[in-house]
């Protein structure tokens, strides 16, 4: 029952949630300005984007706790934007997981059917149903409180999922579980969401969590979204420095575009060398840039054997990797990220050093 | 936790002197009390006889079950509403339902009880709007009415603090998970956050009705000379057997075993530890709150006994579907009618006594027509006032810097350390709240009275203490439970003596808890009327006791001035305690 029925996929072809033109005030404050948005049915889209930046808020008015100050909220073709959250039939995920303390495990996942007025007989077998989805269904007696943070957190989504909500709304779910147990938990994610292709609209500030689950990830800042696009379209073509800084580790130069051709473009950099990069859209000649260079896509070489020249000012040893702190002549920097792999020359701070990149790996911003 | 003092002694010795006062004051004056009861009769049993076989003490005993029962009752149902819309309140709101809550509990129940001596009296504003509107004036004032709205005005406090306490710890998000999970607001209410605030519904019966079985200021005062309750009996019984024939002894122990019987049966169904200084007991506080949560009756209402579930299905739902269908606000009105009311009940005594204190009016008519300071100048230039308030102010400073220092020292004793049967102690440290303070007082005065004690300021300094000393060790222990033992560590490491941690580190961070624990204790003898009734003697006069004995002989506005002064007192005590917290907030 659970499991993704081709009929209901079928019967919403267009968007499982469709925002348009919704704005947010709080008084004076604009908390969300002007967001559209459409997410198809059974994908995973992330919300990204620092604190304050209006993902939250967007998610509380998709559920049903704030009203837009205008604009229309669509769930399924049907408007709800004024509905009662009740009514709406989302799944939500809260962050602290909001388990209901006085009930047994068993008692909180079979609320909303409870609240559905479903039959007693009935809601038993669908309650084990949506535990066993979380390998859970040996815990169903016990008290929230005796279970540990992975634990309850997977029986929030248990509780978010027994109803079958065509959305399912996740509010930083991961934020309080420790490093390791959110790598875990990341991996169940996306398996539990290929299983069940429920629409899943994900709301956080970790870059790592919106790149490794989400099929679309959109970009908040101060209440709009910046950039939609894949984990690999944010990542690789971010459309500003704020976007390349806020995912990933990343090095900015700035130059000058001086050439461009089909394939490929040659920056001038403000320090002097000119640099082969990726072709841009739509950016006249001589327009001042930002050169983006991700720490991985850079090769360290001999000196005067690369694309530009410069010294190791930091070396870190990082398990998998090396991490380098590189000054260049002219007082910037860049980051190294070197694969530990046989054959690769470790470098050691004051060493000299070329830097070399693929033209198709640098990004040109505007 | 581990102790962290390497004191030579062991840290839980310093609750030995807050164990003494209470031996000597307490524990050993009610086992006298229980003594006398028996051997100073003719037969052993003589004076239980009696009392149960007269009707008169038999009609007290159950007048004063049904006005403890009504009084709790009336403050659930004004006091659940209240404190539901203190937590749910913006914070600036619930800022101001909370002074409006905190005042009155502050406030000298001598003071309040006088406010409903006018509010309910012959020239009293419902009097006067009955006349208006009927031609004839209702006198509420001496009938069992006025006593039990006397004693749910009194009580409310006791009632929407815990309330409200537990309600401060219920996550609201829990509620937008219900809702979002399907449930109608009225659903949502009854299935989540109502069995959540069980701990503090039955933690505020237990002691509404506690303290309402010892209740006798307000009765005495606001009733009628036939409808007393027991313990005005037994004050009544003091002050005229003066043989030592152990009546008035059996009489206390009477009261005194009907609380422990209720005390014993609501100790099955009520989290006490949470109604009395539940909070000392550091360690494995929250845990033991969660066993209690845990073991409470109706935790199952989901799917729990099959009654409860059958019953669920019969009653609830359908009422809840009901609700459901009538607008949100003709569900809500009503809740807030009940808050607003019971704010009104606990602050217009209050500011009717303020009024009263600038009229004119010898009859104290309210509203007053004609403003004055005269009753202020009266006060100023009567001997008799000014003597008591002298007295009162000396014995309530003694009080606070004696308590302040056993307390605190009791406070550490309970929190830095670790060991067997800290559970009976904290029991006993907060045994004189629970004892109708009318027993302890008259067990106090037999075992005060061959010292020399009664009639004296030493005497009442201690009998005061025993009352301060739970409140300031729990307002100490809370204290130094938040400090952070992680500083003193590092004074430790950096080189410090354990008692020069305590005193650098330790003292001047904890030091605001201590001022603010210092005027509760002041505040407490300021205010203290019943031991001081057995204890002051002949000679000597607190303010209280002055106020009482004018409240019996003829109501003068001196006793608004009175009044005033103690609210005066009050506000500023909550004032110092807000800026204090407000700071220790921005330290952390």
């Amino acid at each position: 029952m659970l499991a993704a029925s081709s009929e209901r996929d079928s019967d919403t072809h267009g968007e499982a949630v469709r925002l348009d033109r919704v704005v947010k005030r709080f008084g004076s404050f604009v908390a969300v300005d002007d967001v559209s948005l459409d997410i198809a049915p059974g994908q995973f889209l992330t919300l990204l984007g620092p604190s304050g930046s209006g993902k939250t808020t967007i998610l509380s008015m998709i559920a049903g706790f704030e009203t837009p100050t205008s604009g229309t909220i669509e769930i399924g073709r049907r408007r709800v934007d004024t509905l009662n959250p009740e009514k709406r039939g989302v799944g939500l995920v809260f962050q602290n997981y909001a388990l209901f303390p006085h009930m047994t495990v068993a008692q909180n996942v079979g609320f909303p059917l409870r609240m559905r007025g479903l039959p007693r007989r009935e809601i038993e077998p669908q309650v084990l149903r949506a535990l066993s989805l979380v390998q859970l269904a040996d815990q169903a007696p016990k008290k929230p409180a005796q279970l540990s943070g992975g634990q309850q957190q997977r029986v929030a989504l248990a509780r978010a999922l027994v109803y079958e909500p065509t959305v399912l709304l996740m509010d930083e779910p991961l934020g309080a579980l420790d490093r390791r147990l959110r790598e875990v938990v990341k991996l169940e994610l996306v398996q539990l969401h290929r299983s069940i292709a429920t629409t899943i609209i994900y709301v956080t500030h970790d870059q790592d969590e919106a790149l490794t689950m989400s099929d679309r990830i959109a970009v908040m800042r101060s209440g709009r979204i910046i950039q939609v696009g894949t984990p690999r379209q944010i990542y690789e073509q971010p459309h500003d420095e704020f976007i390349a800084e806020f995912v990933g580790e990343s090095s900015l130069l700035s130059g000058r575009l001086h050439e461009v051709d089909r394939a490929r473009c040659r920056i001038k950099l403000d320090s002097g060398p000119i640099v082969d990069a990726q072709s841009p859209r739509a950016i006249p000649r001589g327009q001042p840039v930002q050169l983006l260079l991700r720490p991985e896509k850079l090769r360290l070489l001999a000196p005067h054997e690369g694309r530009l020249d410069g010294t190791v000012s930091d070396a870190i040893f990082l398990g998998d990797s090396m991490r380098y702190d590189i000054a260049l002549n002219d007082g910037s920097r860049l980051l190294v990220r070197q694969h530990n792999r046989a054959g690769l020359r470790d470098f050691a701070p004051g060493d000299l050093v070329g830097i070399d990149w693929d033209a198709a790996d640098a990004t040109v911003l505007a | 936790m581990p102790p962290h003092w390497r004191l030579r002694f062991h840290p839980g010795l310093l609750v030995i002197p807050a164990l003494l006062l209470i031996g000597l004051v307490f524990a050993w004056p009610l086992v006298r009390l229980m003594w006398r009861s028996f051997s100073e009769a003719e037969q052993p049993l003589a004076n239980f006889q009696r009392i149960l076989t007269t009707p008169l003490y038999l009609g007290a005993l159950g007048r004063t079950f049904g006005y403890a029962a009504l009084a709790t009752l009336g403050s659930l149902v004004l006091g659940y509403p209240l404190a539901y819309r203190m937590r749910i309140s913006r914070p600036a709101v619930r800022t101001a339902i909370i002074l409006l809550v905190v005042i009155p509990f502050f406030v000298a129940l001598l003071v309040r009880t006088f406010g409903w001596m006018i509010i309910l009296g012959r020239t009293g504003p419902i009097s006067r709007l009955s006349e208006v509107l009927t031609g004839q004036p209702t006198t509420l004032l001496y009938t069992p009415l006025a006593v039990q709205i006397g004693m749910v005005a009194i009580l409310l406090p006791f009632m929407v603090l815990p309330l409200y306490s537990v309600m401060a710890s219920i996550d609201l998000r829990l509620l937008r998970a219900a809702r979002v999970l399907g449930a109608s607001p009225a659903a949502a209410f009854l299935t989540v956050f109502l069995p959540l605030t069980l701990p503090g519904i039955l933690a505020g019966i237990v002691l509404v009705f506690m303290l309402g079985i010892g209740f006798f200021v307000t009765p005495d005062l606001l009733g009628s000379n036939r409808g007393q309750v027991f313990a005005t009996l037994i004050v009544k019984a003091q002050s005229t057997f003066s043989g030592s024939s152990g009546f008035v002894e059996a009489m206390a122990i009477v009261l005194l075993i009907v609380t422990i019987i209720t005390l014993m049966i609501s100790s099955r169904v009520a989290p006490l530890q949470q109604v009395w200084g539940g909070n000392l007991g550091e360690q494995g506080a929250t845990r033991r709150r969660q066993a209690e949560v845990e073991h409470l009756p109706g935790r199952q209402s989901v799917t729990g006994p099959r009654i409860v579930r059958s019953l669920a299905d019969v009653a609830l739902w359908p009422a809840i579907r009901a609700l459901d269908k009538l607008p949100n606000r003709l569900v809500a009105l009503p809740a807030w009618l009940l808050a607003g009311l019971a704010i009104v009940l606990l602050d217009t005594p209050i500011l009717v006594a303020i009024a009263i204190s600038f009229g004119e009016d010898i009859f104290l008519s309210f509203p007053p027509t004609e403003l004055t300071l005269r009753w202020y100048q009266e006060f100023a230039q009567t001997r008799s006032w000014i003597d008591a308030l002298v007295t009162s102010v000396g014995v309530g400073l003694l009080t606070a810097v004696f308590t302040v220092i056993v307390g605190g020292m009791a406070a550490i004793g309970l929190v830095r350390a670790e060991y067997p049967g800290k559970d009976v102690l904290i029991s006993l440290l907060v045994g004189p709240m629970i004892i109708p303070q009318v027993i302890t007082g008259i067990a106090i005065y037999y075992v005060f009275f061959p010292l020399g004690l009664v009639g004296s300021v030493p005497g009442l300094v201690l009998a005061h203490s025993l009352v301060a000393l739970p409140i300031v060790t729990i307002t100490m222990a809370a204290n130094l439970r938040n400090f952070d033992v992680r500083l003193e560590r590092t004074a430790r490491v950096l080189g410090a003596s354990p008692l020069q941690a305590f005193r650098h580190v330790t003292l001047p961070i904890i030091s605001p808890g201590i001022v603010v624990a210092a005027f509760f204790a002041f505040l407490t003898s300021f205010d203290e009327l019943v031991f001081s009734l057995f204890l002051v003697g002949v000679r000597l006069r607190t303010l209280p006791i002055r106020l009482w004995e004018d409240l019996h002989f003829k109501l003068s506005p001196m006793l608004a001035v009175v009044s005033v002064i103690e609210i005066v007192l009050v506000l500023v005590a909550v004032g110092v305690a807000g800026i204090v917290t407000r700071s220790r907030r921005t330290v952390d």
